[in-house]
């Protein structure tokens, strides 16, 4: 009894933790991508044993809390492989509280989907791409970001 | 009309701030002449595509791959296996490893000499140390294969990019991008895959 119970514990921790950074496929995230909305996008790509995406992501997860009224979402999409999901990419989320909109992207056939992001994407990570709809622009940058040029960009695109 | 007013300041900034990491020169594409190169060995020699021992090679892999990168190493074996198919038909792999030593310290000399005998890698692993190799082709990141085909004198950038379709899982790849690309060469016929995109680590650049 008391090892189901804790099996059952098991299982509710790992949904909801499941449910806080969902694995999705790129159909998934082109159509948040393309669906149209007064709200700007910030999509920045890394993984949790890419050094530069790790150094960054303060200044994100910075702006992230500064911008918290306005109209603009950070979508953190990693490429960790999917079978280090438990034993890297979870622990990696804890340690550094990331709570909201992270996903990670299980879809190996790279070639399939990279030039559909954005074209110039040539294949490094961390990238970042930020959407704005009303007016269409898109900002991209392949490479390590600063806080003050995040900042910068992020704040002239947002409504 | 307000818009625009809008509009304007944060377009001009945007030009600004794309110039601003727009890439000189973007290497190779398929069909350009790849530059040789004279690059340090893990046995300290000095490797040349146009050594002796190269003379009767119909062309080269050349895989700029790394030490620390976890996408390198999981197509370690994948690079071996290609080296073994291929050499003898005379498409050998040459391994470059083009990061600065500084700013990932696992992928200095002394650990691509580590990494090289842990694996046994029967091909060259040389060491970009200046990065001008990794710049003249245009390597972005960890994996990045150029397979080269020798004409007369020349090295033609035949295929670019990918290995495989799948990274993390050999067993589920479908598309055999360098497989492909050689053994069309081999056959005499165009290479109908000549570019591929993947996501890999970024090449450590020294720090200007």
């Amino acid at each position: 009894m008391k090892r189901s119970l804790m099996f059952l514990g098991l299982l509710i921790v790992v949904s909801v933790n499941a449910q806080q950074a969902p694995i999705i496929k790129f159909k998934d995230l082109n159509s948040l991508i393309q669906t149209k909305t007064d709200t700007t996008y910030v999509i920045n790509f890394w993984a949790t044993w890419c050094d530069p995406c790790v150094r960054e992501l303060p200044s994100f997860l910075q702006l992230e809390k500064e911008l918290a009224n306005k109209k603009v979402k950070f979508l953190f999409v990693s490429l960790d492989f999917v079978r280090d999901y438990d034993s890297q990419f979870l622990p990696f989320l804890t340690k550094h509280s990331m709570n909201n909109y992270v996903y990670l992207l299980d879809e190996p056939d790279y070639n399939s989907w990279i030039d559909k992001v954005n074209p110039h994407w040539l294949g490094s990570i961390p990238t970042t791409v930020i959407i704005s709809h009303h007016p269409d622009s898109t900002f991209f940058n392949e490479g390590e970001l600063s806080y003050e040029s995040l900042s910068k960009i992020v704040n002239s695109l947002i409504h | 009309m307000k818009n625009n007013k809008i509009l304007i300041p944060v377009f001009a900034f945007l030009i600004l701030l794309s110039s601003a990491f727009v890439v000189v020169d973007p290497g190779y594409k398929p069909g350009d002449k790849a530059i040789d190169f004279k690059l340090k060995n893990i046995d300290g020699k000095l490797v040349s595509l146009h050594d002796e021992k190269y003379k009767e090679s119909k062309g080269f892999i050349i895989v700029f791959t790394c030490n620390h990168c976890p996408f390198s190493k999981a197509y370690e074996n994948r690079i071996i296996e290609l080296n073994q198919k291929y050499s003898t038909s005379g498409y050998p792999v040459i391994a470059i490893n083009s990061n600065n030593a500084e700013v990932s310290p696992e992928d200095s000399y002394d650990f691509m000499i580590k990494r090289a005998a842990d694996k046994e890698f029967k091909f060259p692993y040389l060491y970009d140390e200046s990065q001008a190799i990794a710049k003249a082709y245009g390597a972005n990141h960890t994996p990045h294969v150029f397979v080269l085909q020798k004409v007369g004198r020349d090295l033609i950038v035949k295929y670019m990019g990918a290995i495989d379709d799948n990274t993390d899982n050999p067993e589920e790849v479908t598309k055999y991008y360098v497989n492909d690309a050689i053994n069309s060469l081999l056959a005499g016929e165009p290479v109908a895959v000549p570019s591929t995109k993947s996501i890999g680590c970024t090449i450590k650049w020294k720090k200007s």
